[in-house]
Parts: structure tokens; sequence; C-alpha cells
């Protein structure tokens, strides 16, 4: 198959990198230049994976500005083209590529934004379990929560910033940005943020304290929940698990 | 070869009525209830490959409303790295999982390197690509248990020397492996103007027996090259469109259809409406052929 190959590799490295003289040759121009009508799929192509990352990345769009963020799009996918046909993959190491992007340093928060969007995307299509529900004879002060009965639901991703960016990526949601609240930009403080699915779909973000983002990270490393707090849970543990139950970032496991 | 599960011919799986591409902007209205002229949908596939969520949730819940359609765009048939694996899994686990009427994909390759584009790219039509192609088609549908469709793509680039031409091509391809044709009528008639060919020509080089489904789809014509179409799915089926599939119904017979809307999406009505001027024509054409 090495004829079939090659214009594949010819045509691969027009589309990447714009450099066509390869794949020019095995085109009839009817009109057109070859260079023309490779420039028609090398465009179509960038404007599919740039219209991706922008659905990905709304909030940093609007950081950044359209401009530059096409500009840093068309950059990105030439530097981390998708692996994959399907693109949920696509734009992982957007915020990476962000942090060692030219021009937007002045925004040094804008890498956790990405971070933060890239977080809530991988949470919506994340796999589906049973989320844990209340029940009366284990929720409770002081209750003594059943080994491996609960997990942190498949959705759950963590994250911790030294910037308010659970603020910045909620004022970024208002439609109306006249009011735009006024947002300390230096806190002297982490922010531990819990991104996860709803029962209803909804994507959530949290903002949690050191010692109950602490619990969130055993969990996730997948310890049971007795071996948290060996045997039995603090008060205030237990009413973190209550409450997590609520938000439906809880599942219940088969044991 | 012989294709275990729903055989041939795909064409008697649905009755020969129109039906729209499935997008998630319309996702709620859909669901609703079920819409009468919506008489059945398409998505597309790999829109479905992740884990779980909303979108999965929501193919269920349509799939008891609607007869269901999964069309690919990134099988990468004609490509020459390994066929992915891990692709015909989720492909496989979404057919055994929602029991769609049909599976189609394209006639183009779209992987090159492990790179994915994304797009549906032309390749040369020759013996070698021929034994190459019906080698793919083989490999996924015995992977996947069941017959798909190749759907011919909107081309803006012609080959150099001489090749098969592509309704023989699909044809070849058909009847080495047992597959079936989507034609895209649109494509087909954008491709008509952008190479200068005779489509009706086209239409009647295609093995009728082979076409199982056609699609109707928006196209452009690009605005700094005023003889080059561009296959945009943002707009109504244009006039020339609609003239070429009342040909297509003539000479080929009543398939069923879907139109296709991706870009700057209409209102759920409107797309209904262009279902249902081409469940008028098909109507015509099946009382002309019963």
């Amino acid at each position: 198959m090495n004829t079939l190959r090659d214009w594949q590799a010819a045509f691969a490295h027009a589309l990447q990198h714009g450099e066509t003289c390869e794949a020019e040759s095995w085109i009839d121009p009817e009109g057109l230049s070859a260079k023309q009508r490779l420039g028609i799929y090398r465009h179509q192509t960038g404007f599919t994976l740039i219209a991706a990352l922008r659905a990905l990345y709304p909030v940093v769009e609007k950081l950044v500005g359209p401009e530059y963020f096409h500009q840093a799009a068309s950059f990105y996918w030439r530097r981390y083209p998708p692996k994959a046909a399907h693109l949920h993959g696509f734009g992982d190491r957007f915020a990476d590529f962000l942090q060692e992007a030219p021009g937007a340093e002045d925004l040094y928060y804008l890498p956790d934004v990405a971070r933060l969007e890239w977080h809530c995307h991988s949470a919506y299509h994340s796999a589906d379990a049973s989320c844990a529900t209340p029940q009366a004879e284990c929720s409770g002060k002081s209750q003594n929560y059943p080994a491996g009965r609960f997990g942190l639901h498949p959705s759950v991703r963590l994250l911790v910033s030294p910037y308010p960016i659970l603020q910045i990526w909620e004022a970024h949601q208002r439609e109306n940005e006249d009011d735009f609240p006024l947002i300390a930009m230096k806190q002297n403080r982490k922010h531990y943020l819990m991104i996860w699915r709803d029962p209803s779909w909804q994507i959530c973000v949290s903002c949690f304290s050191g010692a109950k983002f602490a619990l969130l990270e055993a969990l996730q490393k997948g310890k049971k929940l007795t071996g948290v707090a060996d045997d039995r849970l603090s008060t205030e543990d237990t009413d973190f698990i209550d409450h997590l139950i609520t938000l439906g970032a809880l599942y219940e496991t088969a044991s | 070869m012989s294709v275990p599960g729903d055989g041939w011919p795909l064409r008697d799986l649905l009755p020969y009525d129109a039906g729209i591409g499935a997008r998630s902007a319309h996702y709620r209205e859909l669901l609703t209830g079920r819409h009468e002229k919506v008489r059945w949908i398409e998505v597309h596939s790999e829109n479905f490959f992740g884990h779980g969520g909303w979108p999965l949730a929501v193919l269920e819940q349509l799939r008891s409303l609607y007869p269901l359609s999964l069309h690919g765009v990134g099988l990468s048939i004609a490509g020459t790295d390994p066929l992915v694996q891990g692709h015909l899994q989720r492909l496989r686990g979404l057919i055994e999982r929602f029991d769609p009427v049909m599976v189609s994909d394209h006639l183009c390759w779209s992987a090159y390197g492990g790179v994915h584009f994304n797009a549906l790219l032309p390749f040369p039509y020759t013996d070698e690509t021929l034994n190459h192609v019906a080698q793919r088609v083989n490999q996924v549908q015995s992977m996947l248990g069941r017959s798909i469709l190749l759907e011919n793509i909107a081309s803006y680039l012609k080959f150099a020397g001489n090749g098969w031409n592509e309704a023989e091509f699909l044809n070849a391809v058909c009847d080495r492996c047992g597959c079936g044709i989507l034609l895209d009528v649109s494509n087909l008639c954008l491709n008509a103007w952008n190479h200068s060919f005779d489509p009706l020509a086209y239409i009647d080089a295609l093995d009728p027996s082979r076409v199982a489904e056609y699609h109707l789809g928006g196209m452009r014509q690009k605005s700094s090259e005023p003889n080059l179409f561009i296959d945009t799915h943002d707009q109504p089926i244009c006039n020339e469109a609609w003239l070429l599939y009342q040909q297509a119904l003539s000479r080929i017979g009543p398939r069923p259809t879907i139109i296709e809307w991706d870009e700057d999406l209409p209102t759920l009505s409107v797309l209904i409406a262009q279902a249902d001027k081409a469940d008028t024509f098909l109507n015509l054409y099946h009382e002309h052929a019963a």
C-alpha cells in the first residue's frame, strides 16, 4: 500500500504544517492551483478543531479575546492534534500549552481556568454510577459509615489553584457582563475545588476547605471511608459525607 | 462474505421515509414526545463515544421514540494506519446498546500517523486502493457483526492520472464486501459542479440494489472562488440538489433519506419542514414504483 500511504503522508503534512509541495504533484489543478485546493482542506480541518477548542474553553476565550484564542488554538491543534476520531480527549493539554504561550503572561490565572474548563468537559463525559441516596440508618452525626459503602462518583474531579478561579469562572457564566463583580486576585490562599456531574447531568463546581479536600483526595485514591478516619469518622467528616451525598458526588458501591 | 445479524438487503430495514440528523440543540424538543413528522433520526456515532453522561442517556430516550441510524465520521476506512480497535469496540458497544437500523461511515480516510484530522479526506480510486478498502470494510463488518453503508464525500480536488470513477469504485467495494451505499445527493451535486461531470451518469452507474440511503445537506459557494462549492450543512437544501434528488428517486428508487444540518442550526420545525419536503418526493416516487 505504498502509493496510498505516500499520498496520505504528503496530504497529512500539508494539512498539519502547510507544506504542500509533495502533495501538489498528485493533484489535477482543474483551474484552481493544487495549493489552493489543499488550502481548502487545511482551512476546514483547522476550522473544525478550533471550533472544538472554542466549545471546550469558552471562559478562556472570553479572558483572552477571540483573536488571541483563534491564534492559540490554531497553534495548539497543529502541535497537539487529536489522537482519536472522537474528540473527547482533544484539548487535554491546552492549559499547559497556555502556560507556555507568549502574550498572555498578565493573565497568570489563565492556565488554571483552562484546567477547570477541561475538568468540566471531562466530568460531563465520565462514566455513570448510581448516586448514593441519603439513608436514615447511616446519615447523622458520628454514625459509622460501613466499609466500602460509598465511593467518589466517577465524574468527580479535584483541582487546587492559588487563584480564585471559581469566582472568575462563575463571573463569566453570566449573560450580562455589565454587572461583573470585583474579584480580589491576590487572596494569599489556596482554592480547593471539586468539579462533578450531578444526577440531573449538570456540571457543578464547589470550593472546600483544605481539610475536607484531603478527605476527597483520599476517597479519590480509592480509600474506603472507614479507612480515612480509622473506623470512626469525626462528626465533621460525617456531616461532610452527608453533604456530598446531597450533592450527588458519592455513589453507592456494590459491597 | 457472510455477515451475521441483519443480512442484506439493508434497504428493507426502514420504510422509505425522510428523517433528520439529530443534533444536541434539538434533543430536548425531540424528547417532548414523538414528533409525527420525525420519522427516523441519525446521529454521529463518535459523539457518543464518551464513557457516560447526558449524551448517552439522551440517546437511549431518543431511541425509544425514533428509529435510529449511527453515522460515523472517523472510521478512516481508506486509511493506511491500522484500524483502531478501540474505535471499533466503542462502535460495536453502541450498536449492541442502541440496535440501530443502519450503520454508516464515509468512503474516505481521516487519520495518518496516529493523527486524526476530523476531516473526510479523498484518495485516488485505483485497483490497489480498491483491494485495500475492500479488505478494511471486510474487517470492520466482521468486527461489528453487521453490514455498513459507505457514503460518497464532498470533494475539492481531482487526482492526476486515470483511475476508477467513484460510482464504479463504490459498486466494486459493495460486490466484494456485501456493504451498501449511502448516496449523499448534495455531495454528488457539489462534486459534479466542482469537477465538471454529469451527475446523472454517476447515478446511472451506481448499482441501485446497493443504494440503501440518501443524504441531503446544505452547501455554499466559496466566497473567493465562485466556481467552487463547499459542503457546509448550514442552510436549506438548494434547488439543484432537490432536482437531483428527484432524479435519484426516479432512476435508483425511493430510499430512506436524512436531512443533515450541522452549523447555524435552525429551529427544529425548519429542519422538519425540509424532511417533509423530501418525504413528499419520496411518496411521489414510491407510488410511481408501486
